[in-house]
């Protein structure tokens, strides 16, 4: 059964589903349906096949990474067979004192997410530097929300990120956001062999999806859905409608994630 | 299970390539998603010239012979164009589309509250992008002509609040599925308002076939309510009820 046919009689995807971009819980600008419950998040990765989560609270991306966080590691705890977390940067605080590095090296951390948009800082800036540096020494992805335009994350300042940390495993969250967006990331992933896009938001569709892979190859792009800020279903939908073939779908929906995941536990990047 | 997408677009856009490339690639996409019919509305109306495009559409239409499977949607702006409901339905047009950001008109006027009326008194829906509407517009209008059909598409995810304000509101107010993408936002919206206040609708190419049906196929929603969603349509793309216009299938 592919996918597709999946889909259209309502059955889980026959690949368990990585989902490389996820939250947890209430947002303030707008009501979220059942607060983001974990437990709401569930019952839709139940319904359509995603194995795990990697998330970062709400709350971290928020302004409040310290106390976010916190959230964000209770979350794994609660479920630790379907969820990761991230640990969000604040550039606002000192990289040691806000985010301890003992803490990224417990089970079920896979990565920091940083959110440059919502705290209003450049990601190329003094702030974000300690802890980019780091994740590049110790081999730990790092995904970035990336949006065109933007005068703290467009793809065009994380192609200087990568620039800046080669060797770092850069996945640049929403490639962009809208169509514009995508174009620069595509590029920025060209140049850059450590980046990855990752395609959830608004205005991906399984054309865009396809444009896409066949510009960077399917081994640079990963699945990610917003989910609980957006519904993770549309995510899923539009891997299935692009009918990229089994194998590209596994590795866009699991392996390329579990792939970064997996190098910086065995030591290899 | 019958599948009607109500909300489709087709022919070039100024910002992205053009996905759709012709009716004989709508209809594979549709076959791929078991979609059976469409409602389509013309870039050209919505880019271009509303009415001239819109007649170039019902006559692409009728020439390409779909089989009824593609029903045109004409999109009205109160320039100088006349659509009166008699004359849609005989050049086989099952659903009015408005765009009043875009064509840069208010939509509480006294000329959209004269057509509003008129189009659901001969059994038309109007359907209309929420980004293309402010919350008071939609009030200011439907609080003048409640009876009309209103199709509240592309919903997103940061206005539930607003959706819901109206969906309570006005009873003959529906959204659809193009991208109802507040987290779990279907279940939310039919447990609290009924299924019938939904229908199918994909948004394309700006909006994703495979992501609409997945919010309805992958939601918790029984299979009866997921069937009444995704066919709801149907009461759109049929033959005019009587007395509302002659002609069949565009």
């Amino acid at each position: 059964m592919t996918l597709l046919q999946a889909l259209r009689e309502g059955r889980p995807s026959p690949i368990p589903i990585v989902d490389a971009h996820a939250h947890l819980g209430p947002w303030g600008a707008f009501e979220i349906p059942e607060r983001g419950s974990l437990a709401s998040m569930l019952a839709v990765m139940d319904r359509v096949g995603v194995e795990r989560v990697a998330l970062s609270s709400h709350l971290a991306i928020a302004g409040d990474a310290r106390e976010g966080n916190r959230l964000t590691l209770a979350a794994k705890d609660a479920a630790p067979a379907r969820v990761w977390g991230y640990l969000v940067v604040s550039p606002h605080e000192a990289w040691d004192e806000a985010q301890p590095s003992s803490c990224l090296l417990v089970p079920g951390v896979v990565g920091l997410k940083l959110h440059p948009e919502t705290y209003a800082y450049p990601v190329t800036g003094e702030g974000y530097a300690p802890a980019l540096a780091w994740a590049e020494a110790v081999g730990l992805p790092v995904l970035v929300h990336c949006q065109h335009g933007s005068p703290f994350c467009s793809p065009g300042m994380l192609g200087r990120v990568a620039s800046r940390y080669p060797r770092l495993p850069l996945i640049l969250g929403h490639m962009g956001v809208t169509p514009a967006g995508f174009r620069e990331a595509v590029a920025v992933a060209r140049d850059h062999p450590w980046v990855y896009l990752e395609i959830c938001g608004s205005h991906m569709t399984a054309d865009w999806l396809a444009w896409t892979v066949a510009r960077v190859g399917v081994e640079r792009v990963v699945f990610g859905s917003d989910v609980p800020f957006i519904d993770l279903r549309y995510s899923v939908g539009r891997v299935a409608m692009a009918q990229l073939g089994e194998e590209a779908e596994r590795r866009i929906l699991r392996d390329n994630f579990l792939r970064l995941v997996g190098q910086r536990r065995a030591g290899t990047v | 299970m019958t599948v009607v997408d109500v909300n489709v677009m087709v022919g070039p856009v100024p910002h992205q390539p053009v996905w759709i490339a012709g009716v004989a690639d709508l209809l594979r996409r549709m076959d791929s998603a078991g979609v059976s019919q469409a409602l389509v509305y013309g870039s050209m109306a919505r880019y271009g010239d509303p009415e001239e495009g819109s007649a170039r559409l019902v006559g692409h239409l009728a020439r390409e012979e779909t089989g009824g499977r593609l029903v045109p949607t004409w999109v009205h702006a109160p320039r100088r164009g006349a659509s009166p409901p008699e004359e849609l339905w005989a050049r086989g047009v099952r659903a009015v589309r408005l765009f009043p950001r875009t064509h840069g008109f208010p939509l509480a006027q006294p000329r959209v509250v004269a057509w509003l009326s008129r189009w659901a008194k001969g059994g038309l829906p109007v359907m209309v992008d929420l980004d293309e509407v402010g919350y008071e517009d939609v009030r200011g209008l439907l609080a003048r002509v409640p009876e009309a059909i209103l199709v509240l598409c592309h919903v997103g995810y940061r206005r539930l609040a607003e959706v819901e304000a109206l969906l309570e509101e006005f009873p003959r107010v529906l959204v659809d599925t193009a991208y109802l993408a507040s987290h779990r936002g279907l279940e939310r919206l039919v447990g609290a308002f009924g299924v019938e206040r939904v229908v199918f609708g994909s948004g394309m190419p700006f909006g994703d076939l495979g992501g609409a049906l997945a919010a309805v196929r992958w939601s918790d929603l029984s299979p009866q309510d997921q069937a009444a969603i995704l066919g709801r349509g149907r009461e759109w793309t049929g033959a005019p009820p009587a007395g509302r216009g002659e002609g069949g299938e565009g």
